[in-house]
């Protein structure tokens, strides 16, 4: 499904991945972890083409990156649900229509938009939350909408940026719980997080990343 | 369509925007318009001046019969010829002596008709064309038979001179208007679209197509033209009925003009092609 070969990634004079070759299966449930800085988050951009590889190749679901055309690149995201570390949601739109974008970007009915939007937040605990505003959220909840948007399309990739950063016990349980579901149906999910109690006994696969290598590929 | 929904929002939440350039817009339009009209009106009203232009070519005195009919044949075949008046030297005597009145008694000492047989040419209005005017009156020279012809060959020339002024002049202002409109809805659209940068971000993030990106500005920028096309033919068309009822017998230069109402409505038509061509601009290819 995702297949790195000797890529490196470098910023001004950093160098944020160096030489990482792996490859992940689809359906498979991989952990990225590592210290802060360590290269997660740009591992994850390199995946749904937010940056591009100074060295090496990627291949994503078939597609070659550097024989990507740019006109493709929508349709290749389309298959991947991300849940950014920054969130990304948009301030002026309330949660339901932060959902409902992704799916009307595809061009999905509105009347078919309202099912699947209940059903996300139903997910992530949020329902009574439909109508605010992000400004009006926690920070775990503002979370848990990234999400719920993430998942909203059925991707078949789940890129997912340290999802449970900002929250409690319970709904980190609640939202592992979820991903286990979705992974369940086949979905194939890259889980950065430096919470190594997340994976400790799932005996799920964790690549390690420290200051851009490629450390450690265990389990799975 | 939720992108073109995406637009009409836009057109809302930033209306203050949106209207300052549908004022600008408009307002430009109108300028323009006006100015065209003027111009439009100066042109048909030089057209109508070598209608008024003719040609007075003195014959031989000793002219036949055939030869009088040769020329005259000569004379309308050319293009820029309406009519042909022919004045024998007994009518052109008897015109003199009426214009004389009174006076017609100095006459009466000349003991011969001292006047030519002569054509007058009146030239048609409509394919006026000065070259050809010339070349009629090189021709006419050349002619057997033809003592001397007058012509306004000052007047001829400043004509067709104030025409190709005209018409350069209203080339210019038409073209800096476009240019002027496409970079009002660019600037508007431009800002807008950098208001919106990090949304359009998040867009291409989720998997946004161009188009999807794209089509809410182009919406958004026809729209703006179109208003203001529809505001500057407002304009017009209230200057047009102002001047017509309060203005005693009119305004001859606007009312005159039966194009007022279909540069009325051509107005929002350029607006929104202007408009998109703008917003096309300042959108750009979207990258991702
Ligand atoms: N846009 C950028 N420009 C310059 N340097 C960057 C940029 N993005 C990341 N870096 C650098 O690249 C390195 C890896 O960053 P990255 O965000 O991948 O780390 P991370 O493992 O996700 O860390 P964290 O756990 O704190 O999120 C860091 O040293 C960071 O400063
Ligand atoms: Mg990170």
């Amino acid at each position: 499904m995702i297949a790195f070969s000797e890529v490196t990634k470098v910023y001004e004079n950093i160098t944020a991945l160096r030489k990482i070759t792996f490859s992940i299966g689809k359906g498979e449930f991989c952990f990225i972890t590592g210290p802060s800085g360590a290269g997660k988050s740009t591992l994850l951009k390199l995946i749904y083409l937010a940056e591009k590889p100074d060295e090496g190749r990627i291949n994503i679901a078939g597609w070659d990156s550097d024989r990507l055309k740019m006109s493709s690149i929508p349709y290749l995201r389309r298959n991947i649900g991300i849940v950014f570390q920054d969130f990304k949601l948009l301030s002026n739109r309330n949660v339901y229509d932060n959902i409902a974008i992704a799916l009307r970007i595809r061009g999905v009915p509105e009347r078919e938009i309202k099912d699947r939007v209940h059903e996300a937040l139903k997910l992530v605990n949020l329902r009574h939350k439909v109508d605010s505003y992000p400004d009006m959220l926690s920070g775990g909840e503002q979370q848990r909408v990234t999400i719920a948007r993430a998942i909203v399309g059925d991707p078949t990739v789940l890129l997912a940026d340290e999802p449970t950063g900002n929250l409690d016990v319970d709904n980190t349980a609640g939202i592992m719980r979820i991903f286990r579901e979705i992974n369940a149906k086949g979905t194939t999910i890259l889980f950065a997080t430096h919470n190594k109690e997340l994976f400790r006994h799932t005996g799920l696969r964790v690549l390690t990343l420290d200051g851009g290598n490629l450390v450690s590929d265990v389990g799975g | 369509m939720y992108s073109v929904k995406l637009g009409l929002k836009s057109l809302w939440r930033e209306r203050w925007i949106n209207i300052l350039s549908v004022l600008t817009i408009g307002v430009g339009f109108f300028v323009l318009a006006v100015v065209a009209l003027l111009l439009l009106n100066l042109e048909l009203a030089s057209r109508r001046l070598p209608e008024k232009f003719t040609i007075t070519v003195f014959l031989e005195d000793e002219i036949s019969q055939r030869g009088i009919l040769r020329i005259r044949k000569m004379i309308e075949r050319a293009t820029v010829v309406e009519k042909v008046d022919f004045i024998s030297k007994e009518e052109a005597f008897e015109d003199l002596k009426k214009s004389l009145k009174d006076s017609a008694y100095i006459l009466e000492g000349l003991d011969r008709n001292p006047l030519f047989p002569t054509f007058v040419i009146r030239l048609r209005k409509s394919a006026f064309d000065r070259e050809k005017v010339e070349q009629l009156i090189k021709e006419i020279r050349g002619m057997r038979g033809v003592e001397d012809l007058v012509y306004g060959e000052e007047f001829l020339g400043v004509v067709s001179r104030f025409r190709v002024m005209i018409r350069l002049l209203s080339i210019t202002l038409m073209g800096l208007f476009f240019v002027a409109t496409v970079f009002v809805c660019y600037s508007t659209v431009k800002i807008l679209f950098y208001r919106r940068k990090e949304e359009i971000e998040i867009f291409k993030l989720l998997g946004a197509t161009g188009g999807f990106i794209r089509l809410p500005f182009l919406v958004e920028g026809s729209i703006i033209g179109l208003l203001g096309g529809l505001f500057s033919g407002g304009l017009l068309y209230g200057l047009f009925e102002i001047s017509r009822r309060y203005v005693a017998g009119g305004v001859p230069i606007i009312t005159g003009l039966n194009p007022v109402l279909t540069v009325v409505a051509i107005l929002p038509v350029f607006g929104v092609v202007l408009g998109v061509i703008g917003s096309a601009i300042a959108v750009g290819r979207v990258k991702f």
